[in-house]
């Protein structure tokens, strides 16, 4: 069945693609001024013409400075961080998200309640005393002084809780019946209906991580555990601003994530479908 | 879709109570306080001017703040197992 | 989950191998030295100073500059021991002593006084105690461009202490030199919405600091004198001599391209300026009030301990290295050349300096000596200082976004009071 367009049609397009593009210039900007001499970056913004948006002179030198220096330990250590707290927080959250959907135990809307409370507290409240502890711990400038403050993420179980309860009742009672204990069901039953949640949940996680910039500048001062976020700032010392790097770096600390999600994006696509659930 | 509707709902409420990033970064809050949120607020007394007392109460309410709407929010969505 | 387990592996080895070692010798402490500073600055420094203590281990951490802050409030407020010396703005100084935040070093007063002038060191001090060692001092210094004077016809400005201009003369040179060639902005001063650099605008018009009292705890920003000064600092955005919306860290970009008469920063713009190919540029004092008396923003960082150190003796030795001992001094400088305030220190300084930049040298000792020897003026001494720059801060970017200059600086005024009240 082909679509005709009518010429409303083709002007809705037109405004929707207008406004989607309007999202994409600070991406264009971020990325051209990457791409330009340190002392045109801010030079045609006022007044805005032409060259506000058109880089009449164009370097790659930003970015070979900034991957010549420790920059790219610190995206390696962003990766590690980011990656091993996808990993460990989907096997804690995933298993805390299906006994708070599924088995009915006593004190579980407490639980419940103490969670979504968990991610209403902002982050930099609690990140002084939970350095006093971590430092207890002897974590300071350690990958699992980064990592575990990561692990327990509120949110993602909350969005697998949401997702684990949409999957139908009679799934688990049939299942009951042929004999599978709870971890049988959450194996073999709930994780692999539930793979889109999954990764939304890791996008979560990921991100978190990934854009974290208090905790990892207490917790891991040392040159060699700085993570990308700090790293970037770090271009800010007290006399000089060098937002050639700066700008390189962001583009690049932008670039990452969305690479991953467009890898992702087809399984979202396909979630709607893949639940099965009416409601 | 109530489920993950209620999941973005309450998501989206507490990040925007939380937001905090671009004021710090873009705005400080200005021009005259038209941009300042309480996340900015708490964040100078507790980080910049060194009052963490004033910014431990402030979280407070905030919290309790955010808590309460999410829970209306619950009551609106249905939740099962809040009963 | 891996890294965790090897790190506490790790961590047993370590115990293990420093208790058996300490037997055996004396094992070296480490000090970690908090800064925002490039990597690398103190390296010279570091160096000399551990071949002389071999038992004395530096470990500098470097954190972004608009961290600083929040990174000192938040370890320090958590008892961390593992910071033992750090960076400190001169004027946050009461207010840290007074929460606690700062160990107590008066034993050492005479030390210092043997290299610093007393008033130089009374800025460290609260209720007469010393808590800190300055580091650096800072000017000012009138940057102007000098293609865009050729390109008006017009002789450059004098940089001699007779001939200084008053804003009132700065602003019509600005206007003539702008009618006759292509620049853009007449005077830009950098950290246009920051009271360091504001404070010889406001204080040198006659209306005082801004905070009154016997503790410097009483408000007074909407006096005459600040509202004119106000008045004056609104119109050079209104009229268009300085650019709206660019922040200081931006600011410099507007020189370099060649597009702006008089521009108003520290010595540490020098080499930057230099380097820029699209701006060739001569010094002058900066402006001062018609009937005033010259003043220019002065202070630094300075080297503070930590209460909660882990080697709270090791961390002074340290931080008298790079402060008192002229050899420290002059290696912190090869990394980041700040102005001594080690007196023996500056000599040497200024000549190097002179001859960094052949083309102003003259002229850069000559402004620089005679203002620091006559001209500089300390942000005020008060436990509220923290809060009183925050606020006025956004009341000067307020004024400068076009908000009215009286009701501006009244509110200002009255959040000050609120916030001070609950600091006494």
């Amino acid at each position: 069945m082909r679509e005709t367009i009518t010429p409303r049609r083709a002007l809705q397009m037109v405004v929707i693609a207008a406004i989607a593009l309007t999202f994409l210039l600070p991406l264009y900007w971020l990325t051209i001024s990457a791409l330009r001499p340190e002392e045109d970056i801010f030079r045609y913004l006022n007044p805005f013409g032409p060259w506000t948006l058109l880089p009449n002179r164009l370097t790659f030198e930003n970015i070979t400075e900034l991957w010549s220096g420790s920059f790219s330990r610190a995206i390696a250590n962003s990766l590690v961080v980011a990656l091993v707290t996808v990993i460990a927080g989907l096997m804690v959250c995933a298993p805390a998200a299906f006994a708070l959907a599924v088995i009915d135990f006593p004190g579980r809307s407490a639980i419940f309640t103490a969670m979504i409370v968990s991610f209403l507290i902002p982050f930099d409240a609690i990140a002084v005393p939970l350095y006093s502890i971590m430092r207890g711990f002897n974590l300071q400038n350690s990958y699992a002084g980064l990592i575990l403050p990561g692990i327990g993420n509120g949110l993602a179980i909350f969005l697998l809780r949401q997702f684990f309860q949409g999957i139908p009742k009679d799934l688990r009672e049939a299942a009951m019946v042929d004999g599978m204990g709870w971890f049988q069901i959450f194996w073999n039953i709930y994780l692999p209906l539930s793979k889109p949640a999954l990764i939304s949940a890791a996008l979560i996680m990921f991100i978190f991580q990934w854009q974290a910039y208090l905790w990892p500048l207490l917790i891991a001062p040392s040159n060699d555990m700085k993570v990308a976020a700090v790293a970037l700032a770090q271009f800010s010392s007290a006399y000089n601003v060098s937002f050639g790097l700066i700008f390189a770096g962001a583009m690049f600390l932008s670039l990452i994530p969305m690479l991953i999600f467009v890898f992702f994006q087809q399984y979202f696509t396909n979630s709607v479908a893949a639940t099965g659930s009416k409601e | 879709m109530r489920r993950p509707l209620t999941f973005v709902l309450v998501a989206d409420t507490v990040a925007n109570f939380l937001v905090f990033a671009p004021v710090n970064i873009l705005t400080r809050g200005g021009p005259q306080g038209s941009t300042d949120l309480i996340m900015n607020q708490i964040y100078t007394n507790a980080f910049v001017n060194g009052d963490p007392g004033s910014a431990g109460a402030a979280t407070v309410v905030l919290v309790a703040l955010v808590l309460a709407i999410v829970l209306v929010q619950f009551r609106l969505m249905g939740e099962r197992s809040e009963r | 989950m891996l890294s965790m387990k090897s790190n506490i592996m790790a961590g047993l080895t370590a115990v293990f191998l420093v208790s058996t070692a300490s037997v055996v010798m004396a094992q070296p402490v480490t000090i970690n030295f908090l800064t925002a500073e490039a990597e690398g600055s103190f390296d010279a420094a570091i160096e000399r100073f551990e071949a002389e203590n071999p038992d004395i281990k530096v470990n500098f951490e470097t954190v972004p500059f608009d961290s600083m802050v929040p990174t000192i409030e938040s370890r320090i407020g958590s008892q961390d021991s593992s910071l033992d010396l750090f960076l400190v703005d001169t004027p946050r100084v009461p207010a840290m002593a007074r929460n606690g935040q700062l160990r107590d070093i008066s034993d050492r007063r005479e030390a210092v006084e043997a290299v610093a002038s007393e008033a130089a060191q009374s800025v460290l001090e609260y209720n007469d105690t010393l808590y800190a060692l300055r580091l650096w001092t800072s000017t000012q210094l009138m940057y102007y461009n000098k293609d865009l004077f050729d390109g008006a016809g017009l002789p450059y400005p004098s940089s001699e202490e007779m001939e200084r201009m008053t804003y009132d003369e700065v602003i019509a040179l600005a206007r003539q030199v702008i009618e006759g060639s292509d620049a853009k902005y007449g005077l830009v001063l950098e950290q246009i919405d920051r009271y360091y650099q504001l404070q010889p605008l406001f204080q040198g018009n006659g209306g005082g600091t801004g905070l009154t009292g016997d503790d410097n705890l009483t408000p007074d920003v909407i006096n005459a004198a600040w509202i004119e000064a106000g008045e004056f600092y609104a119109s050079l955005f209104d009229e268009g001599l300085a650019p709206r919306g660019i922040a200081p860290d931006q600011m410099p970009s507007v020189f370099t391209s060649g597009e702006t008469v008089f521009y108003v920063t520290g010595p540490w713009r020098l080499q930057d300026f230099a380097a820029a190919e699209d701006v060739n540029f001569g010094l002058a004092p900066i402006p001062y009030w018609d009937g005033g008396e010259p003043q220019t923003p002065t202070d630094s960082w300075a080297v503070a301990i930590s209460p909660h150190a882990a080697n709270p003796e090791a961390a002074l030795k340290f931080a008298e290295f790079i402060t008192l001992d002229p050899e420290g001094v002059g290696l912190v400088l090869q990394g980041i050349p700040n102005i001594p305030v080690n007196s023996e220190a500056y000599g040497p300084y200024i000549d190097w300096l002179a001859g960094e930049n052949p083309e102003v040298g003259d002229d850069l000792k000559k402004i620089m000596t005679y203002e620091l020897a006559n001209t500089p003026v300390p942000r005020p001494r008060s436990i509220g200082y923290v809060a009183f720059e925050t606020v006025l801060n956004r009341a000067f970017s307020d004024i400068r976004n076009g908000a009215a200059v009286e009701p501006t600086l009244q509110q200002a005024q009255q959040q000050l009071e609120s916030q001070l009240r609950r600091i006494q």
